[in-house]
């Protein structure tokens, strides 16, 4: 199966090394983001993550590197997980200097790509916190739809907040524009 | 020793009908045939395959940090489910998978008794925020087990698991305490972009 997958904005692509795959990692969740609070593994954890096979497995926790197509910079991370044999869930971490240029939204959907074309998986999911607006916009702008609420799941900052979750089933990822334009492997 | 000559009376959750304990050796056996059964499973268990969990170095007899096993057994008789629960970082927060032997023929008396007694041992010594369970839409006797012990739907989620070789629906059933709804929620104009 192809690991690496091209669309107009960005491209997912295998971590090169353990350096870089930490290098984002800490970069990202050094401090509390904003909206989940405090988040972080030790790079021990991470190297040990990554040693195996790169982070890319068929049936365990993986990532790809997001690499914007115009300055080659490493933007972020895609993650996904497998739920069951038919069910994935996948969740996006960008760099705040590369917000709102279309690359979480773009990197969801090749992700989408990725797994459906490898995988005979019926849905994908994804969630985030009901009031993470920026990140709900961008789930709906992917093509996933909005399917319900897990009530007071998340403590942050003194708060219980709600787990808002979605979903993109197979036939209405095959109605999406990027499978039109998306490039599979190396170029 | 045979599963059924494991009758210890006594456990952590206590009802009517069945105990609630953590899986002894001699549980094994019977354990790993209701794991099979149970759809939500996603691996083929196996005795050996849950064997060498229960041997596992870091987290032994099924008891870990973040997951723990309780056999449901029958007062004075042998292990007739399991309950699965796990929790996360955040503090009082529980997710759960159930299981009692399919064909059974006071199946709905244990399966209630079994839900209703966890629920009070949380209560008396866990002081839970909430507590959920996982269960496939097909199974309407899981679901009434957890209605009639006060646990409500939250989330459906559909397609996501096979079950008889169709994908179905999972369904998310919570109880919540009373400590977590009056707890202060996030105000809108907190609210990020």
């Amino acid at each position: 199966m192809h690991t690496i997958w091209t669309g107009e904005r960005v491209r997912l692509r295998p971590f090169r090394d353990e350096d870089e795959r930490c290098g984002i990692y800490e970069e990202l969740h050094v401090t509390p983001n904003q909206f989940w609070g405090a988040w972080w593994s030790a790079r021990q954890k991470v190297s040990k993550d990554f040693e195996e096979a790169g982070m890319l497995a068929a049936d365990k926790y993986s990532t790809f590197a997001i690499e914007r197509l115009d300055t080659n910079q490493l933007v972020g991370y895609e993650e996904y997980g497998i739920i069951s044999s038919i069910a994935a869930w996948v969740g996006t971490f960008i760099k705040p200097e590369h917000w709102h240029l279309g690359f979480g939204i773009e990197a969801k959907q090749l992700c989408y790509c990725y797994l459906f074309e490898s995988f005979p998986l019926v849905r994908v999911d994804s969630g985030t916190l009901e009031h993470h607006l920026r990140a709900r916009s961008g789930l709906l702008k992917s093509g996933m739809t909005f399917e319900g609420c897990v009530r007071r799941m998340h403590p942050t900052a003194g708060r219980f907040c709600d787990l808002v979750t979605y979903y993109i089933f197979r036939e209405q990822w095959e109605q999406l524009p990027i499978r039109q334009v998306v490039r599979r492997g190396a170029l | 020793m045979d599963a059924n000559e494991t009758k210890i009376e006594k456990g952590f959750a206590e009802g009517e009908h069945v105990v609630l304990r953590p899986v002894l050796e001699a549980d094994l056996a019977e354990l790993a045939r209701l794991l099979a059964e149970n759809p939500l499973e996603a691996l083929p268990w196996t005795l050996q395959r849950l064997r060498k969990k229960f041997e596992d170095k870091d987290e032994p007899g099924l008891w870990g940090k973040s997951q723990r096993y309780f056999a449901i057994a029958r007062r004075g008789g042998g292990v007739v489910g399991y309950l699965k629960e796990s929790d996360d970082s955040n503090r009082g927060m529980y997710w759960n998978e159930h299981h009692i032997q399919d064909g059974l023929e006071d199946r709905a008396a244990l399966g209630l008794d079994a839900v209703s007694a966890y629920l009070a041992y949380k209560q008396k010594w866990h002081n839970p925020l909430r507590i959920s369970f996982d269960v496939l839409r097909p199974e309407e006797m899981k679901i009434d087990w957890l209605e009639q012990a006060g646990f409500e739907l939250e989330l459906t989620q559909e397609r996501i698991m096979l079950y008889l070789g169709q994908p179905e629906a999972r369904c998310l059933y919570t109880w919540f305490s009373e400590e977590l709804l009056s707890a202060p929620a996030w105000e809108e104009e907190e609210a990020g972009s």
